[in-house]
């Protein structure tokens, strides 16, 4: 075999590892496709459409890789059986490489184009450390924890900030950082030598990740506590009493304003007087999603201990999702309802009763689209959560395009927010009852 | 009466495959059935079915007289599951596991729950994540014995287990086998615990049963008989039952399959041949079933 077929099979081999699922390596090999095309079309003839499309195939394959490759280098530099592939480190490391100029050249490339951020020799330098920083640190953190550098997404936001900020220094001086990181890291990476397998949390099975789940919350503190109700308990997989709650969300309580922090000192008060109130509505109904995500993952465990028949289970179901929903709604709302009315930013009685008359429509839809997708895919837990997460990220898209939540310079000007509302209501109408009535014959989800 | 258990003609689609293509059977108090068959062959999913958690795709599955999909709390608390993988909470201990069975079970019986605690060594305060696999399972099997259900359904349930806490859990279920009121159903792959405490067999085999039937009964029915003839027998013995035949020499294996005592003078004037019969043990034949 020639030294160039041997390099290609590696580079081949490489990427099936890091992308281990079939799906996931058509997903990013169509939208690389569609980056190219759309970006030669925009280049060549400069069509707005194809230069949209380029953007949005490029942020997605970006968030993908950024997302996946991390947890999945570290857990091939920590299986023993990787490590006698021989050179699979150094090849990683070159792929962190390669990924993270591309990252930087797209990233360039869109903001060139959209005009986001103005045109600077320096700014592909600038981009590419603090590209290769985020990197860098996601790999270390995920060989601490796997999968806790989602958190380093937020700094996206504020990154056109950093690269302004980083354009005041010496080119020589961001040169330098940029090689020193790389050198450091290729330092680290290659001597690491992890005590045990730090295995991928998004590629193993709902059974392995349950049996995780329960490794990490036996030494947390954050998960002990007494259970309040059988049900309850046993459909959040743990305890469900006030304190244990509260301790769940202390975390997040937390992480969140810190993750958020760096935002609000590059912002300031502007950024959080218009800003906060989406996050935290966002939560709000983010939120419905997990809990009942979490609901359905657990709810084989609850049929046989539960008093009743299936319809009675399901009003089970829905007493257990509001009184998870519910209060910690209440909380997220009231945080930016009392910076509104103490910063003098009131938005508006109208505003605020539409707000939440929409998040408690997203919430009820959120928990009856769910079973109804749960049963009419035999209990699929991977629809009912793909639907359901479109449905969520359908409504923060519209409420930011039409300036419901938050009005930007590409909103739809003072449009009514009964344009969010009105299809919530008809959408809930039409699927209210086919939920309710389709649990009758749903089938639980196995375990293994 | 109503039985604890009647399939009738159950079948069972997951994911476009029929697993269960039409399995009849019934439970009654006293029987303890174990559940045999090869990886994939369709006994979680046949469990799972008796318990309601799907619906068949046809026929149907009654707990006492109702369909098993539609139990209601009463029917519930005459049953104990015991799960292939263990379900307790994280953040709760042994203790506090204990506590809510108990306020959800209409009758506990707090002696045997004690002595099993004592007899089995369960920590009970320690959180389940900084547990053992086999002490979850002990755990487990503790929460279902413990409201003593009239129907006890356990999935693998000795697959983690050492085979000191193996043999005091087939103790156990003994105890339970000697009360007629009750039935238990277990699934396993070891052979053995099946000959300790079984008395009816359930063997599944591509979603249908292979045998279904008492255990001594089974035993009896498989015999591997040589014979041993003055010439090599070189042509295919086509015998009602015979399920394999191995050509050694002047010495020929057959397996039999419903092995009849009039059976051997039968083949000693037809062969010219002597005759030995061998009564297989339930390994083997669990072997010739599958292979």
């Amino acid at each position: 075999m020639s030294e160039r077929t041997s390099l290609a099979n590696k580079v081949v081999m490489i990427f099936k590892l890091l992308f281990p699922l079939v799906i996931l390596r058509w997903i990013i090999v169509v939208m690389l496709a569609t980056f190219l095309v759309s970006f030669a079309l925009t280049e060549i003839f400069q069509w707005e459409l194809a230069a949209a499309f380029s953007l949005i195939a490029c942020i997605n394959l970006g968030l993908i890789c950024a997302l996946t490759m991390p947890t999945q280098m570290v857990a091939f530099a920590s299986s023993r059986t990787v490590s006698y592939l021989g050179d699979s480190r150094s090849l990683l490391l070159i792929f962190l490489v390669v990924f993270s100029l591309f990252l930087t050249l797209t990233i360039c490339w869109g903001w060139d184009f959209t005009r986001l951020n103005h045109d600077s020799p320096l700014m592909l330098l600038g981009v590419w450390l603090v590209a290769s920083l985020i990197l860098q640190a996601s790999v270390w953190i995920c060989s601490r924890q796997p999968g806790a550098h989602l958190f380093l997404l937020v700094f996206n936001m504020i990154l056109g900030d950093v690269v302004r900020w980083l354009e005041l220094w010496h080119p020589l001086i961001i040169s330098l950082t940029l090689i020193v990181s790389w050198v450091f890291f290729a330092w680290w990476w290659m001597n690491w030598r992890p005590a045990k397998y730090k295995v991928n949390p998004f590629f193993i099975g709902m059974v392995a990740q349950q049996k995780m789940a329960l490794e990490q919350r036996s030494t947390s503190c954050f998960h002990s506590g007494a259970a309040k109700s059988w049900v309850g308990s046993r459909l959040a997989g743990m305890p469900d009493g006030w304190t244990a709650r509260a301790k769940r969300l202390l975390p997040s309580l937390v992480m969140t304003p810190l993750a958020l922090l760096p935002s609000y000192i590059i912002m300031g008060d502007a950024w959080l007087k218009s800003f906060v109130h989406f996050f935290f509505l966002a939560f709000s109904v983010g939120l419905a999603q997990i809990v009942q995500s979490n609901h359905a993952l657990n709810l084989r465990r609850v049929w046989l201990y539960s008093s009743g028949d299936r319809n009675e289970l399901f009003l089970q179901l829905q007493k257990c999702f509001w009184a998870n929903v519910l209060p910690f709604t209440l909380l997220f709302i009231s945080v930016p309802f009392s910076l509104d009315l103490f910063l003098g930013t009131w938005r508006g009685t109208n505003s605020w009763l539409y707000f939440l008359l929409s998040v408690f429509l997203m919430q009820l839809l959120v928990f009856h689209l769910f079973w109804w997708v749960y049963q009419r895919t035999h209990a699929s837990l991977v629809w009912a959560n793909v639907v359901c997460g479109g449905l969520v990220f359908w409504w923060f898209l519209m409420s930011v395009a039409t300036g419901f939540l938050i009005k930007f310079p590409v909103s739809w000007q003072d449009i009514s927010p009964l344009w969010i509302v009105i299809p919530q209501l008809v959408l809930l109408a039409l699927i209210y009852k086919p939920a309710r009535r389709g649990f009758a014959s749903v089938n639980f989800a196995r375990a293994g | 009466m109503s039985v604890p258990v009647l399939l009738n003609n159950l079948q069972r689609q997951l994911g476009g495959v029929t697993v269960l293509k039409g399995i009849s059977a019934q439970v009654v108090a006293g029987q303890v059935i174990a559940l045999l068959g090869k990886n994939g062959s369709g006994k979680t999913t046949l469990l799972e079915t008796i318990l309601g958690f799907g619906f068949p795709s046809a026929g149907d599955a009654k707990l006492w007289d109702v369909k098993a999909t539609d139990i209601d709390g009463d029917i519930k608390q005459r049953l104990g599951f015991v799960p292939q993988q263990d379900e307790l909470l994280a953040g709760l201990n042994g203790r506090d596991h204990l506590d809510l069975f108990k306020a959800f079970r209409k009758t506990w019986n707090q002696p045997l729950v004690d002595r099993l605690i004592a007899e089995w060594l369960i920590p009970m305060d320690i959180s389940i994540g900084k547990m053992s696999v086999g002490q979850r399972q002990k755990l487990s099997i503790l929460l279902a014995m413990a409201h003593e259900p009239e129907l006890l359904i356990l999935d693998e349930p000795v697959a983690s287990l050492d085979p000191i806490a193996r043999r005091q859990f087939l103790q156990q279920l003994v105890e339970i086998a000697a009360d007629e009121n009750r039935a238990v159903i277990f699934s396993t792959h070891i052979v053995s615990d099946v000959e300790r405490v079984a008395n009816q067999v359930w063997m599944l085999r591509d979603g249908v049963f292979a045998y279904q039937g008492g255990l001594d009964e089974l035993k009896e029915s498989f015999a591997r008989v040589t014979l041993i003839a003055n010439q090599p027998i070189t042509q295919k013995i086509n015998w009602p039952h015979l399920i394999k035949q191995k050509n050694n020499g002047n010495q020929t294996q057959l397996t039999f399959q419903c092995w009849l005592p009039e059976m051997e003078q039968q083949l000693a004037q037809e062969f010219s041949a002597q005759v030995h019969v061998e009564f297989l043990g339930l390994e083997d034949i669990f072997l010739e079933l599958n292979q």
